[in-house]
């Protein structure tokens, strides 16, 4: 089966990544299809890669970009919620003359056709909202 | 159809519209509800995410079934609706 | 039937409501879509809502063009309209009120859901 799952949360201040994380890896190790994950309203922080977080806790950033980049998985971040929220890949930084770039290369930041293409791809579609 | 539910106030404000024989999964704080709910712990097709149970120290106060997060990917292959409260 | 209904459950001043607004006006161009607004989301559908002088944008002054993109059936609640002492005229919309089991019916209805 092909499977859409919907992230909201930002990492670490709410569980909904970690979450939709673990049931992304439970899809991929029961053989299932990831369509796509797609980060909206605050999931869209788990994309940055500016993140430091403490040594002795856990990565959910990276775990994420690790998930992708093993699985080649299509991990989006939508464009409005993620420019709202200060989160851009090198065009959008270069287009509003911001000084960083913040979105991790295993992310791809597209518009919210995305969410409906998978919604309507996919047979079954997960949100891990807050 | 399966309901997700991630903590007690979203069961709490949208329990009535879980029909009898729907499937409940609570996840994250929502394996908080079945605490004091014998009612509850005991229906059928009732569920709590194992680590979100242990994690919150509570598998000697929960009676419902626990499951792995593979369980959960089976619960959703084999149903016809999924509706994630939060 | 709509191929996909759309769960409103969080208040008007909250961004996920507006960027659940966006989704669905989205949706709207690529699918057909219902929506119902749920719990805090039945507050979305008050009229002569006012949020700028807070910052906020009146997103809902937009359900008036719901029709326009297709989306034709609004549902909300009638237990959670009384509850909150809220009748048909105090919103910006016409919608068709559900009682419960009808709120569970409609999910059974639709193999898609998105909620916000």
């Amino acid at each position: 089966m092909k499977f859409a799952i919907v992230v909201y949360g930002a990492p670490y201040s709410h569980q909904a990544s970690r979450s939709g994380y673990l049931f992304t890896r439970a899809v991929l190790e029961m053989g299932h299809e990831v369509h796509r994950v797609f980060f909206y309203h605050d999931g869209v922080y788990n994309a940055n890669k500016l993140a430091v977080p403490p040594q002795d806790e856990a990565d959910i950033q990276a775990d994420w970009a690790t998930l992708g980049s093993t699985h080649n998985l299509d991990l989006v971040v939508c464009i409005a919620s993620a420019l709202r929220r200060g989160m851009l890949d090198l065009t959008e930084a270069a287009r509003y003359d911001k000084s960083a770039d913040s979105i991790a290369d295993e992310f791809s930041i597209s518009g919210l056709g995305q969410l409906i293409d998978a919604t309507l791809e996919a047979d079954k579609v997960v949100t891990f909202g807050v | 159809m399966l309901h997700t539910f991630n903590k007690p106030q979203a069961y709490i404000d949208n329990q009535p519209y879980v029909a009898p024989d729907d499937q409940i999964l609570f996840i994250e704080d929502g394996v908080y509800a079945l605490l004091g709910d014998e009612a509850l712990n005991d229906r059928s097709e009732v569920y709590a995410l194992e680590i979100d149970v242990e994690a919150r120290g509570l598998s000697e106060k929960i009676r419902c079934k626990v499951i792995s997060y593979q369980d959960f990917v089976t619960l959703c292959v084999e149903t016809d609706q999924i509706k994630n409260w939060f | 039937m709509s191929q996909i209904l759309f769960v409103m459950s969080r208040s008007p001043g909250s961004i996920n409501a507006q960027e659940g607004f966006d989704a669905l006006l989205m949706g709207s161009a690529f699918a057909t879509c219902s929506v119902v607004f749920l719990g805090a989301g039945l507050f979305q559908l008050v009229s002569g809502q006012d949020a700028e002088p807070l910052g906020g944008k009146n997103f809902s002054h937009g359900f008036g063009a719901l029709n326009d993109y297709g989306v034709s059936e609004i549902y909300c609640n009638k237990r959670e309209l009384d509850r909150a002492d809220l009748a048909i005229q105090d919103l910006c919309v016409p919608v068709r009120l559900l009682d419960d089991d009808e709120v569970n019916a409609l999910f059974h209805d639709h193999q898609m859901i998105l909620s916000f």
